[in-house]
């Protein structure tokens, strides 16, 4: 009997062996294909994957022109997903987004309410200045994100799966936009910034888009095989010394927390909410697999630290004067914190 | 479960490895903070000797302890398999590999087929990583630097305590006291062996016997080690007496050819083998032997004479031969013998009493010592240590120093006769002599008090002389004056008020009109 068991260990051992090998060559591939249009930015795209492949959304910040739509549309060619862009504008409605029910007449005349989906019906949004919709259009995303599913007319439609939201948004340009409300923010799993790119980087990206044939990029991922993906990312065990390590990160962000940085205390309104734990842990987990493990380390909760929970940290108006930004705060609690001993 | 066991067995090396490297580290810092207190106590001690008693001693010993319990307790601390994972990742590095494998081996946790798959791939891979670590190499045993660093204050505290005065230290030894006891009895012994009956030796044993009493004063153990050194003094003289003698002996016999040998025996200090050759020579005298053994018997009975005596015998002795012509008178011979004999034995009762000296040298140090640590000092019955310029007499050697008696121990021994300490102001040799009180120390200069008034006086011209002394008188200066009122006024005040504070709450000043006036009002009821 125990024999058999061992077999069946043994196997399965094997099985995930195989799988977790093919969750790295598919990851490599598509970073490696999206490098091909996108220069440098290598942890941008790292984290737009790992958000992916997660069920997480990520929400891009960067100036104009360092290339955040151009990344999501690479993504989408790399991936073989239905994409659809989303214009975010001042007049943009909500059924602009989810879609509307409209009149129908059919052969027979007869008149009926037909669902119209919006173009938040596919596997890859990519809605472009998010911040530049009123909050009330905003809002209509969140169920979308949360549930993955749209309500209108009385019903509730799913969204196919994967369906991955990449919301861009413009840090310099305040003046009539609308900053998402905090509710909004949490539902992306990561906010990445795009960096202005390097010298060398520079001239890459001239080089490559100045020239009489753009390059091209391959389809190297099926929707399959990223839900299967998503499978193996969640798989990965977590043991609880780790996540004490990760609650106590957060807990560090909380100013009225006593396990609250000294910092936290001094300059934040409020802390991060336990979406921000749980895109701790996910983050992590499929660092850990593209760092050749299969458990998760305090490396892997620090790697993702800054993405996961920057946005969910609301600093005070303290901060604000003194120019103190989450990322300062979030980097000094992870030196204070130190790892449980288990 | 075999991985299980890998990861186990390693955790558990290296947590045992961890306890000791722990208990190594404390170690060294209980040392070194122990250290640096002794060695700071020890420094304040040698620069404030009479600030710091036996009181902060107990105090700093308690903390120490107190200290070392604490450090015991934080030593023998467990250390648990999760803090021994931790070290291990954390200096290997495996990324929380080991500490994460034993947490899911030790929960037993089993999720759905697909995470248990993953538990178990992740566990078996940390049995490899942990059958390649060994514990040594994660955990190395080496001295801690607190343990290196503890030499610092062992060194300042050996210096302390080596640079530091002897009578610190002597003091602080807990067989201090008990030392000398074993020395005096041991002089006793050896006192005992010489088996003579002379008045020296049953002295210096009495003054030994007063030592092994337990309790006696210092100033008694004092008298007996002074009687001690008189004892040991006299029979001293006596040996000098004797070996004078045997010089003037053998000076006389030299003249003698038939001494000749016996001289030069004398002269190279072999006495028994002087006396043996007197006897051959009285032996081959026969006739007289009888006679002469009962002379030597009545002589040998006078076993202790003194030291007078004795020299003039030796003077007889010498005599008889000189004027020894002929035949050898055998009675003088006999006498002779006898006084070799005494004087034999003076010098064997030197020997034994100048090992018994040298126990008691010894051992009256270890009492100097003893009484200087102890509270009675030279100045124990004056007052003098009180007075605030605590300056040396002007009659040097009178001044009575705090811890005197280590001095004047040395100094003298008290005479039997007043006249014995002629030509000496160091008083007695228990060092409580009387100093005359030191005079005008604490007042100010003359010139501060007083102004020289002169006065002139129309002296009679016709007499043409000058009376200087009645010219001219002290009185206090106007700044004397002054200060005077000005005290006077001070302490009028100062007992005003202090009176306001006696429990009727009345100053003396109104207490006679509160007195009249309660009386006027007893007498206004009765009316």
């Amino acid at each position: 009997m125990s024999t058999v068991t061992e077999e069946r260990q043994q196997q399965l051992s094997g099985d995930v062996e195989r799988q977790i090998e093919k969750f790295r060559d598919h990851f490599k591939r598509v970073s490696e294909e999206v490098s091909r249009i996108i220069v440098g930015n290598d942890d941008v795209i790292s984290g737009v994957m790992t958000c992916l492949l997660v069920k997480g959304h990520v929400l891009l910040e960067g100036i104009p022109g360092v290339g955040k739509t151009k990344l999501v549309q690479t993504l989408a060619d790399v991936m073989h997903l239905k994409f659809s862009r989303i214009q975010f504008t001042p007049d943009l409605m909500p059924g602009d987004i989810i879609g509307t029910n409209v009149v129908r007449e059919d052969e027979a005349g007869t008149k009926h309410f037909e669902f119209q989906t919006g173009p938040i019906f596919a596997n890859l949004v990519l809605a472009d200045e998010i911040n530049r919709a009123t909050p009330k259009t905003q809002s209509a995303l969140l169920e979308a994100m949360q549930e993955n599913s749209v309500s209108a007319g009385g019903e509730t439609h799913r969204l196919d799966q994967p369906f991955f939201v990449l919301a861009t948004q413009n840090p310099i340009e305040m003046e009539g936009t609308y900053p998402l409300p905090e509710a909004q923010m949490d539902r992306f799993l990561f906010k990445l910034r795009l960096d202005f790119p390097a010298a060398d980087q520079l001239y890459s990206i001239v080089d490559r888009t100045t020239q009489q044939a753009e390059p091209e990029v391959n389809r190297v991922l099926e929707q399959a095989q990223i839900l299967e993906m998503r499978d193996i990312a969640r798989s990965v065990p977590v043991s609880k010394p780790v996540m004490e390590y990760a609650i106590a990160i957060t807990l560090a962000t909380h100013p009225e927390s006593e396990k609250g940085h000294d910092m936290a205390k001094k300059y934040v309104r409020f802390g991060s909410s336990p979406r921000g734990v749980q895109a701790l842990i996910l983050g992590a987990k499929v660092h850990a697999l593209m760092s050749d493990r299969v458990h998760v380390s305090c490396e892997d909760i620090r790697a993702v630290t800054l993405a996961a929970l920057r946005h969910r940290v609301l600093l005070n108006f303290e901060a604000e004067a003194e120019r103190i930004e989450t990322d300062d705060i979030l980097q000094r609690i992870l030196e204070s914190v130190e790892e449980p001993s288990g | 479960m075999k991985d299980r066991e890998v990861i186990v067995k390693l955790l558990r090396t290296v947590a045992a490895r961890m306890r000791v490297a722990r208990v190594l580290r404390e170690t060294g810092f209980a040392l070194c903070v122990v250290l640096f207190a002794l060695a700071a106590f020890e420094l304040i001690r040698a620069s404030l000797a009479d600030a710091i008693n036996g009181f902060y001693q107990s105090v700093l010993m308690a903390a120490l302890i107190a200290f070392c319990l604490l450090v015991v307790l934080r030593a023998l601390k467990r250390v648990s398999m999760g803090q021994a994972a931790s070290l291990i990742d954390a200096r290997l590095p495996l990324h929380d590999e080991l500490k994460s494998a034993y947490w899911f081996v030790s929960q037993q946790q089993q999720g759905g087929d697909g995470e248990a798959a993953f538990v178990r791939m992740h566990v078996a891979n940390a049995a490899r990583t942990a059958q390649r670590v060994r514990g040594a190499r994660v955990l190395p045993f080496r001295l801690p630097r607190s343990l290196l660093m503890a030499i610092v204050p062992a060194v300042v505290l050996a210096g302390a305590m080596w640079s530091g005065p002897n009578l610190v230290r002597a003091g602080t030894a807990p067989n201090a006291v008990a030392q000398p006891q074993s020395d005096v009895q041991t002089a006793r012994a050896l006192l005992a062996a010489t088996a003579s009956d002379a008045e020296e030796i049953k002295q210096l044993d009495r003054a030994l016997a007063m030592f092994e009493e337990k309790d006696i004063s210092p100033q008694q153990l004092q008298l007996a080690a002074d009687q001690a050194r008189e004892a040991i003094d006299q029979v001293n003289m006596r040996a000098a007496v004797a070996r004078e003698g045997l010089a003037k002996l053998a000076r006389a016999m030299r003249d003698k050819p038939e001494f000749e040998p016996i001289a030069r025996a004398l002269e190279e200090g072999r006495t028994g083998d002087a006396i043996a050759m007197l006897e051959r020579l009285r032996s081959e005298n026969k006739g007289v032997a009888e006679s002469g053994a009962k002379a030597g018997q009545a002589d040998a009975a006078q076993s202790a004479r003194s030291e007078t005596q004795l020299d003039q015998s030796i003077g007889q002795s010498a005599r008889e031969l000189v004027s020894m012509t002929g035949a050898i008178n055998d009675e003088a011979l006999a006498r002779l013998i006898d006084n070799l004999d005494d004087m034999e034995t003076s010098m064997q009762m030197q020997q034994r009493v100048n090992e018994t000296r040298a126990r008691t040298s010894n051992m009256s140090d270890m009492m100097r010592m003893n009484s200087q640590r102890s509270s009675l000092t030279a100045s124990r019955f004056d007052d003098r240590e009180q007075r605030p310029t605590a300056e040396p007499s002007p009659d040097s050697g009178k001044s009575d120093l705090k811890g005197g008696t280590m001095f004047r121990q040395g100094a003298l021994s008290r005479g039997e006769e007043p006249e014995a300490d002629d030509g000496s102001t160091t008083g007695a040799s228990t060092g409580h002599s009387a100093a005359l009180a030191l005079e005008g120390r604490a007042t100010r200069r003359l010139e501060a008090q007083l102004k020289r008034e002169t006065v002139r006086v129309d002296s009679d011209e016709e007499s043409g002389e000058k009376s200087d002394d009645a010219s001219w008188f002290y009185s206090a200066s106007q700044q004397e004056t002054a200060q005077a009122e000005l005290a006077e006024v001070r302490a009028r005040d100062d007992y005003n008020r202090a009176d306001v504070m006696r429990p009727s709450r009345i100053p003396i000043q109104q207490q006679q009109a509160v007195r009249d006036y309660f009386i006027n009002i007893h007498k206004g009821n009765s009316k």
